[in-house]
């Protein structure tokens, strides 16, 4: 057995390429913030926007939870908008109907669920998954427009306790996506179906050798992600107090966009939804910074594309260069240990 | 094996869950649009074709629509584009392979690149409403077999301008924000010049301060929640969309404030109620109600003879609401 270096410690190189991996992100964070803070000046670093980029990232953190969940079991579920249209439909006609607001909650949640093991399902028979949510995601929004008949279902106050009303200043979704990345923090991380989760995700084949039931954590994932999609859809239907039936295409593309910063391999097998909540956050703040700095909004659509790749480039780039460098120290190693 | 099957069938069962909830939920009420419920007594087929029916003026100009010739003895489709201009050519194109209509209601996704379809329409000896002048199809004057509903953009801007300005006067603005929606659609350019130099022009001392993008309701409201950080003493909202007003409604909502005015420009169903509800102040809108019956009867006209002319009929515009 030959050791990659002295005292099991990383070679220097490397440990530099898993920080700027590990941390880039924070670093890029703090430097959006410093620039926005002098360029957005005076209203940019204030307490109230610091809150409302909280607030607007919250929603779309949720949305970024399931995709994230669902690229790390090595699935992308471009459903996303669908189910959350669904979802949003679905309690908000029920509210309607007169139903108990937890009723109608747990009922649009339940869609998710359902959305996420039908999508699982047809996956393990062998179809392709993204054609599979691109198909649900066709169903879905027709679904909800038919259940919606074409129109936003407006008034839904009773959902305002988890959409715009504050609790020690701080806005409700803020709350929600909190407990929800705590959840799922800790089901990944620390308890043995989140790391057989990942396992899977990583690979399938040698998940299933070492006797993990594949299948069924494959449904686990693609229904946290629908959960987390219905979720968020019934938290936007709350924040703006009407269920839009119309799938909105950019969450799934700001949830990638996260998810990518976060440097989570689309590959599936690894990732950290701390970061993935830190990915939220840095698209949300260049949002708010653009707006605030009276940029025309469409630079912030480019702005969010350009992180998009370059998230994806940096998490590449560090990826491929860390093997390259572990490959080169490993033979060195060997080398050593030979003479 | 075991494994598979018990998979498919709870899936099965899943799936069937899923069709049946929503249904549950919408108990009790008809949820699909009325369009397509053929008589037997039919006088023939006109398609509408929208660009999406998830706008909401759109979608009551379709039930307009629906609703007039229907009760002119016709069937009405609906057909959406999903704001897709090649998708729109192709559902044109297959009703006058198919020969399922008489008629034709069209809204263009993309007015420049609706030529083709109309043309090959014309030859088909299938009449057509187009929404929009017909320099906007490339067309010069009346066309044999077209009729155009044509919207007055620059009388569209100046009255929500217009009508901004007075509530911004009346009702002591300080500071006005300018809400727009993100597409390029037709005519998008004139409103918006128009409505600022109305605006200016009617109440010059509430400057717009500030300028703001938004698709949808919800990141309206988001972005009128910062623009309200940065400006504070912003009470007057301009807002050339349905969805930017009713995000800015729920801003102000949010933020404990009480704006002087927020004036949209749209005018569908959730913008009537937020008005009726006293959340907006006036709704600026195309009366397409109006226009639809003008519009029809020309369009009946065409179908007895489809090489006659078809009319200009301007959209009428109206405001609704006020201090």
């Amino acid at each position: 057995m030959s050791q990659i270096s002295p005292n099991n410690a990383l070679p220097w190189k490397i440990r530099g390429l898993l920080l700027i991996r590990d941390q880039g992100l924070l670093a890029l964070f703090i430097a959006i913030v410093i620039v926005f803070a002098f360029w957005g000046a005076p209203y940019f670093l204030t307490l109230p926007t610091g809150i409302s980029i909280l607030n607007a990232a919250a929603i779309a953190s949720i949305f970024a939870a399931g995709v994230a969940v669902g690229i790390m079991t090595g699935v992308l579920d471009l459903s996303v908008p669908g189910t959350a249209a669904l979802a949003g439909v679905v309690t908000g006609r029920l509210l309607q109907e007169g139903l108990p607001v937890g009723l109608a909650i747990m009922c649009g949640l339940l869609m998710g669920l359902l959305v996420g093991v039908v999508n699982a399902v047809v996956v393990l028979r062998g179809f392709n998954p993204l054609i599979v949510t691109i198909a649900m995601l066709s169903v879905l929004s027709g679904a909800s427009l038919l259940i919606a008949g074409s129109y936003n279902i407006s008034g839904l106050t009773q959902l305002v306790f988890m959409g715009t009303r504050t609790y020690f200043g701080i806005p409700a979704p803020v709350y929600i996506a909190v407990v929800l990345f705590v959840i799922l923090t800790v089901f990944l991380k620390f308890t043995r179906g989140g790391t057989r989760l990942l396992a899977v995700g990583g690979s399938a084949e040698a998940a299933r050798r070492v006797g993990i039931a594949v299948n069924w954590y494959r449904i686990l994932g693609f229904a946290i992600s629908g959960l987390c999609a219905a979720l968020g859809g019934i938290v936007t239907a709350a924040y703006i107090t009407t269920a839009v039936p119309s799938a909105s295409v950019g969450t799934v593309f700001t949830a990638m966009t996260a998810v990518a910063l976060a440097g989570v391999p689309f590959v599936g097998g690894r990732g950290s939804l701390p970061r993935v909540g830190l990915g939220v956050i840095v698209v949300a703040t260049i949002s708010a910074g653009l707006l605030l700095a009276k940029v025309p909004a469409d630079w912030s659509s480019v702005v969010t594309g350009v992180l998009l790749v370059g998230g994806l480039g940096l998490n590449m780039w560090t990826t491929n260069t860390t093997s390259k460098l572990l490959l080169a120290s490993g033979d060195d190693g060997a080398k050593r240990g030979t003479r | 094996m075991k494994n598979t099957r018990a998979l498919t069938v709870a899936g099965a069962a899943l799936a069937a869950s899923l069709l049946t909830l929503p249904g549950c939920a919408a108990s009790g009420e008809a949820v699909s649009k009325p369009a397509g419920s053929a008589g037997a007594e039919s006088k023939g087929e006109i398609a509408f074709f929208t660009p999406s029916s998830q706008i909401d003026v759109v979608a009551a100009l379709a039930d307009g629509v629906v609703e007039y010739f229907e009760g002119e003895g016709y069937t009405v489709t609906i057909q959406d584009a999903n704001f897709d201009a090649v998708k729109q050519a192709q559902q044109i194109q297959q009703a006058i392979d198919t020969h399922s209509i008489v008629g034709a209601w069209i809204m263009p996704v993309a007015p420049e690149t609706a030529a083709q379809s109309l043309a090959t329409l014309q030859a088909a000896k299938i009449p057509a409403v187009v929404e929009g002048p017909p320099m906007s199809v490339g067309l010069e004057g009346p066309q044999p077999g077209i009729a155009f509903d044509e919207p007055d953009f620059l009388k569209y801007g100046t009255m929500i301008g217009d009508t901004a300005a007075k509530c911004a006067v009346d009702g002591e603005g300080r500071e006005a924000l300018f809400l727009m929606p993100p597409d390029a659609a037709g005519g998008t350019e004139q409103v918006i010049g128009a409505i600022e130099d109305s605006f200016a022009a009617g109440a010059p001392d509430v400057p717009i301060a500030a300028t703001g993008e938004a698709a949808d309701i919800a990141s309206a409201q988001t972005t009128v929640s910062q623009l309200l950080i940065a400006n504070p003493d912003a009470n007057v909202i301009i807002a050339a969309s349905d969805e930017t007003a009713l995000g800015a409604a729920g801003a102000f909502k949010a933020a404990n404030k009480t704006p002087a005015c927020i004036v949209a420009g749209g005018g569908g169903d959730a913008a009537v109620a937020a008005l009726e509800a006293g959340d907006i102040t006036s709704v600026v809108s195309w009366d397409y109600s109006s226009a639809v019956g003008e519009a029809g009867a020309d369009l009946i006209r065409m179908i007895s003879d489809p090489t006659s002319l078809g009319g200009i009929i301007e959209t009428p515009v109206k405001a609704t609401g006020g201090n």
